[in-house]
């Protein structure tokens, strides 16, 4: 069986899904729309990213200087993909475990470069953009005050990047990764707020993995400004994990009230949570010293 | 530390970039080769953006 990449050694690597949902060139809907029932093409772009050569490699594990590699990857792909005229937004995204139906466990997360603003997104944006117009300033760069004003639900921060548990945590780890002043996107970090990303990923992973002793499986996505020009003064950059433990051998699932309803049940504290993993190792945010 | 990337055509069609640094830290076993490791575990992702063992990567 041929593998992906055909390279004896490598560094960070990016390809296009062999099985993806969105191409580049998408041919016409098998389907015809109806007056009611509308659809279009499924053209777009998703990728693999490798985030090492390592394949039973622990992220957690890997020093900062490969956390520094993934955010410039990162940021290499949100630029490049998002100068394509028929992609609104890049979506950078990790499934991590068994428990959120991965069997791949190599390293690795995925990216999708959508022809339109995903619905969880908009909804966050058309949120942010009506606080704006109605206060004047960014939603996010609002909460995230608030947050630091209250400090209960934070679990760690350095010079650009604050991790905490939110106030509305739907999972009982929930954890979300803002930048302290106002990044639209990649497309505005400086070198020293790249290491910093990467400083602050490293730690939080860390700390999963040394909640349970056991390497923590979640789901990771990106949140940051759409590539269709829109939305600068109300979109800010974070990260948000969602992982599936609630206890260490007790897994959150989606059920009556959640898929039926949309309400989330959630039995711990936010602030509870934090505290659990502010006084996991490490405590302090790793630093850079190359 | 500087980004660098390499693109090439893969048989199928598909692009594949190789991305790598300069004045980087020494990684230790890191740069290890890993193809015959990677050939013996045949995966790839599939299009519900979970991981699939049916195919290769």
């Amino acid at each position: 069986m041929p593998t992906e990449v055909p390279a004896e050694d490598y560094d960070i690597v990016v390809f296009e899904n062999k099985f993806p949902s969105l191409q580049k060139e998408s041919s016409e809907t098998i389907v015809s729309s109806s007056q009611f029932f509308k659809h279009g093409k499924a053209q777009g772009i998703c990728e693999v990213v490798l985030f090492t050569s390592d394949h039973d490699g622990i992220m957690s594990e890997k020093p900062l200087s490969r956390y520094i590699k993934l955010v410039k990857v990162w940021r290499d792909r949100y630029r490049e993909l998002g100068t394509k005229d028929f992609i609104d937004y890049v979506f950078i995204f990790e499934n991590k475990g068994e428990e959120v139906g991965v069997t791949l466990h190599h390293p690795h997360g995925q990216i999708y470069a959508y022809p339109f603003i995903p619905p969880i997104i908009e909804q966050e944006l058309n949120s942010s953009k009506e606080y704006f117009k109605k206060e004047g300033e960014c939603l996010f760069c609002k909460t995230l005050k608030e947050e630091k004003e209250d400090g209960r639900r934070i679990i760690i921060s350095n010079d650009s990047f604050t991790a905490l548990v939110p106030f509305s945590a739907a999972y009982t780890y929930e954890v979300h990764i803002y930048a302290n002043k106002h990044l639209s996107s990649f497309n505005d970090f400086s070198e020293k707020e790249e290491i910093d990303l990467a400083a602050i990923l490293k730690t939080i992973l860390m700390k999963f993995d040394n909640l349970f002793g056991f390497v923590f499986p979640y789901i990771m996505s990106i949140h940051q400004q759409p590539t269709n020009g829109t939305g600068k003064e109300y979109s800010h950059f974070h990260i948000e994990f969602y992982p599936p433990y609630r206890t260490k051998d007790k897994l959150k699932y989606l059920a009556g009230s959640e898929l039926g309803a949309g309400a989330f049940i959630n039995n711990c504290l936010p602030e509870e949570k934090a505290q659990e993993l502010r006084s996991t190792p490490p405590e302090e945010v790793i630093k850079f010293t190359g | 530390m500087q980004i660098h990337k390499k693109r090439i055509k893969k048989e199928d069609g598909r692009y594949l970039i190789y991305y790598t640094f300069t004045d980087e830290t020494k990684e230790g076993e890191e740069g290890k080769d890993v193809r015959t490791e990677m050939e013996s575990h045949p995966e790839a992702m599939d299009n519900s953006s979970h991981s699939s063992t049916e195919q290769d990567i």
